[in-house]
């Protein structure tokens, strides 16, 4: 079992999504319709759950058939999947998932099998660790949190500015815009002074 | 179909593998002092394009199975779940895993049923392919952002922390010295590849 690495930890659940017929269609292509309606980036409900690095939902109909000789499978149930990876421990965020996309997470997880609903914390986190998958081999390409990653993707926007800005200034001039920069009060265009 | 995040692309594939042949796959990942699992991460370091990117085994009999209401799985096969992150086009991406990497995937993936090899790259293309799911959401916290972008900030980020603490006492035409080091240190740090990023 390898689902921590590199300060990450990778989530993989597969829950069962209900059989037989909902509203005219099947709980699967709800689910799918739910999912399809979520927001994109920072619209998407995942960034409630700010210590989400990357995460993926899929609808698994069915396994794929390898082709002759191979025997061919079938699955009884179809499968949410859920691929997520975070920082931090797997009950803190399970809670973050209940507490910041409750509902979202009703509105999809509503159609799974034994989904006991997001009002009891404990069956909540019960439930998700019955459809966990443990990882074989996990890789994460950096140790840093989310709030590392944006905070340093800021900073170089930022630094990137105040090189041009500052380009032929005076050391005072220079120094003046880095030290706002560290301290977050650079205004776009408010480099000035010395004598260029 | 959500297989895109701004600079990045989403992977999920599942492939199918005789119960005997998942037991030595098995064997082969806890054989830690083969260093298996530790070699497959250092490949994928060199790559340099991958954030994250996992394979689990699902056991035929290991599907979850919450209640009475759900019907028991009976499956000839387990399953090699694969989930990736990365930058650039899924035609580039498995490129590289064959060029750079094929002794690594088949290190993995060589348990399949009728997996062809990493080599030559139609083949291992078509497998892929055929044994893709596509994603109904894909959700990335910095979408514009690469495996590079990421790095290279954080590099910068720690060079302008050591700058801030070395720097506070310098007067004016030391600190300018300091400052042109500075940016001749981490001028490969303000490169951005792929997309620019906008806004995030």
């Amino acid at each position: 079992m390898a689902n921590e690495f590199n300060n990450a930890y990778g989530l993989t659940l597969l829950c069962p999504i209900r059989n037989g017929p909902a509203h005219g269609t099947s709980h699967a292509n709800l689910v799918r319709a739910e999912l399809a309606s979520w927001g994109t980036d920072a619209d998407s409900p995942l960034a409630a759950v700010d210590t989400t690095h990357m995460a993926r939902l899929a609808v698994l109909d069915d396994v794929f058939y390898a082709g002759h000789p191979a025997e061919r499978d079938h699955l009884r149930s179809r499968y949410l999947l859920v691929s997520t990876n975070f920082n931090g421990k797997l009950a803190d965020y399970l809670e973050l998932l209940r507490t910041r996309m409750t509902g979202a997470v009703e509105d999809v997880w509503h159609h799974c099998v034994g989904f006991p609903g997001t009002s009891d914390a404990r069956a909540f986190s019960a439930y998700f660790q019955r459809c966990q998958i443990d990882i074989a081999i996990y890789f994460a390409d950096y140790p840093a949190t989310v709030a590392e990653v944006l905070d340093a993707l800021d900073a170089r926007r930022s630094f990137v500015d105040v090189v041009v800005a500052t380009q032929g200034r005076d050391p005072a001039t220079v120094r003046a815009a880095f030290t706002a920069m560290r301290n977050g009060t650079l205004i776009a265009g408010a480099v000035t002074g010395g004598a260029g | 179909m959500a297989n895109e995040a701004g600079k990045q692309t989403a992977i999920t594939s599942l492939t199918p593998m005789e119960p005997s042949q998942t037991a030595l796959l098995r064997a082969t990942v806890a054989a830690r002092k083969l260093g298996f699992g530790k070699q497959s991460r250092v490949d994928l370091l060199a790559l340099s394009f991958i954030h994250f990117a996992r394979w689990a085994i699902v056991d035929r009999d290991a599907f979850p199975h919450l209640d009475d209401e759900q019907p028991e799985e009976d499956l000839e096969y387990d399953y090699l779940l694969f989930c990736s992150n990365f930058n650039g086009t899924w035609g580039e991406y498995i490129d590289a895993f064959s060029s750079v990497l094929p002794a690594g995937m088949d290190r993995i993936w060589k348990w399949s049923v009728n997996y062809p090899g990493a080599e030559p790259i139609t083949p291992f293309k078509e497998y892929i392919h055929a044994n893709q799911l596509d994603n109904d959401h894909y959700y990335s916290a910095y979408p514009g952002a690469s495996t590079n972008d990421v790095k290279r900030a954080l590099h910068l980020q720690r060079e302008l922390d050591a700058f801030e603490a070395s720097s506070s006492e310098l007067a004016d035409e030391e600190f300018a010295v300091a400052w042109a080091e500075l940016l001749v240190r981490v001028s490969g740090d303000l490169q951005t590849t792929g997309v620019v990023d906008r806004g995030q």
